[in-house]
């Protein structure tokens, strides 16, 4: 799901970042200095996360949790992954550094929807959960998609869009469980946002 | 991963301000990405592999780089191939772009430690929260992953099998709520400190002569574009 380098023409990577950067700007507005270290514990997490393989249908996949971080830090979030994905950037060559804003608006807006499906009321906590958790990796999935598609890769990608929604569904249910988890052993975190 | 945030020993360009390698490496990254054209991407290229090789890094260190980026390369390229068939020639410029921008940026992390990295970024009026963010990133990336392996071994010790697939979700969890809880005792540690929410920095070393001289040449990268 990380886009590197070379991949996508400079202009969509010039506006990926305009709008990324923009959005970190806006979501990211009168943080307090207590606010920072939590979100840059939040951010220390899911880099460590991100490089925990999960064994899957005999394979191993890696997490992303982007669901699970926009349940917990809701627009916040947007400047988490933002610097996550700057360190696999710039460390494990996981996705570019001029596609960084690509990268992390896809995975941002990710987070977003899982944050705003998060609040739906009148369902339990696994349910909300699970879905936020899905569409957490399963919007970036399809944005990417979209965006080789529209960039004249053809029509190939339909198929990865099928394996991804595996890994979206094993998030979905890792998040239901997390977030289980989570309100019997720290409920306060799930009402901050 | 801890290995990662080490910069490579020997690298002709530690010594230069990090400013101007952030700004020279990512703009010749940003120029062989906007490579319309093969014959422009070879002299790119070749002016590329010049910096790398005056850089004084290994061929293993290259061929490792490289070897990162090529699932995904490779695939794209081949989606392309498929697509565009017979014409081969924008499978193998998505492959020199992206071997191309590996390289270059490949470079900054070679020859800059993280928190240098991270002034940088601050000196050159990245948004506070970022740079602040990464500060953190870096300091408790490697702390977490300790902690991990510490879950992971109690675990071991207590039932001494694999966890259920399921059974991820709440060590995940476990995870996010422990760095949760130091994140607000480092908060509290923080702020009684006087901290502002700004990364405090020395005041910056003058920029010299070959720091000018590093990101101009980089920046050259863009010329051949300019004759595409």
């Amino acid at each position: 799901m990380h886009i590197a380098d070379g991949i996508l023409p400079p202009a969509w990577c010039i506006a990926g970042h305009a709008i990324s950067l923009g959005a970190v700007a806006l979501l990211g507005r009168r943080v307090e200095p207590w606010e920072v270290a939590r979100m840059g514990m939040l951010s220390a997490t899911s880099f460590v996360v991100s490089m925990i393989h999960f064994p899957l249908l005999g394979t191993s996949v890696h997490l992303g949790l982007f669901g699970l971080t926009g349940i917990l830090l809701g627009g916040r979030a947007f400047a988490v992954i933002f610097t996550t994905l700057l360190f696999q950037a710039l460390l494990f060559q996981h996705g570019g550094l001029l596609s960084l804003g690509v990268n992390a608006l896809n995975m941002g807006l990710g987070a977003l929807a899982a944050s705003f499906l998060w609040k739906t009321p009148g369902l339990p906590d696994p349910v909300r959960g699970a879905v936020a958790g899905f569409a957490g990796t399963y919007i970036p999935a399809l944005l990417m998609v979209a965006e080789f598609q529209a960039a004249g890769y053809g029509k190939g990608f339909a198929a990865i869009a099928a394996v991804y929604l595996a890994v979206a569904v094993v998030e979905g249910a890792l998040t239901a469980t997390a977030v289980t988890f989570v309100r019997q052993a720290k409920p306060a975190l799930l009402e901050s946002r | 991963m801890s290995g990662a945030f080490v910069p490579v020993d020997g690298c002709r360009w530690a010594t230069l301000d990090s400013r101007a390698k952030i700004v020279g490496l990512m703009g010749a990254a940003l120029a062989i990405s906007a490579a319309p054209a093969l014959p422009v991407l070879g002299v790119q290229l070749a002016l590329a592999g010049a910096v790398v090789a005056g850089s004084r890094l290994s061929l293993r260190w290259v061929l490792q780089r490289c070897a990162l980026v090529t699932p995904f390369a490779a695939m794209m390229a081949a989606f392309l191939a498929f697509e565009r068939a017979p014409d081969y020639g924008p499978s193998l410029l998505v492959l020199g772009k992206a071997y191309g921008s590996v390289l270059v940026l490949g470079m900054l992390v070679a020859s800059t430690p993280v928190p240098e990295l991270v002034a940088g970024l601050e000196r050159l009026r990245v948004p506070s929260v970022l740079v602040v963010t990464a500060s953190f990133t870096y300091r408790y990336a490697q702390l977490l992953e300790q902690e991990w392996a510490r879950m992971d071994r109690a675990r071991l010790s207590r039932s001494g099998r694999t966890p259920r697939q399921l059974a991820w979700g709440p060590r995940l969890a476990a995870l996010f709520v422990r760095s949760w809880d130091r994140g607000e005792r480092v908060a509290a540690a923080m702020t009684s400190r006087g901290f502002t929410g700004r990364l405090p920095l020395g005041p910056a070393r003058a920029l010299h002569a070959g720091d000018y001289a590093f990101a101009a040449g980089l920046l050259l990268l863009a010329l051949p574009l300019l004759f595409a």
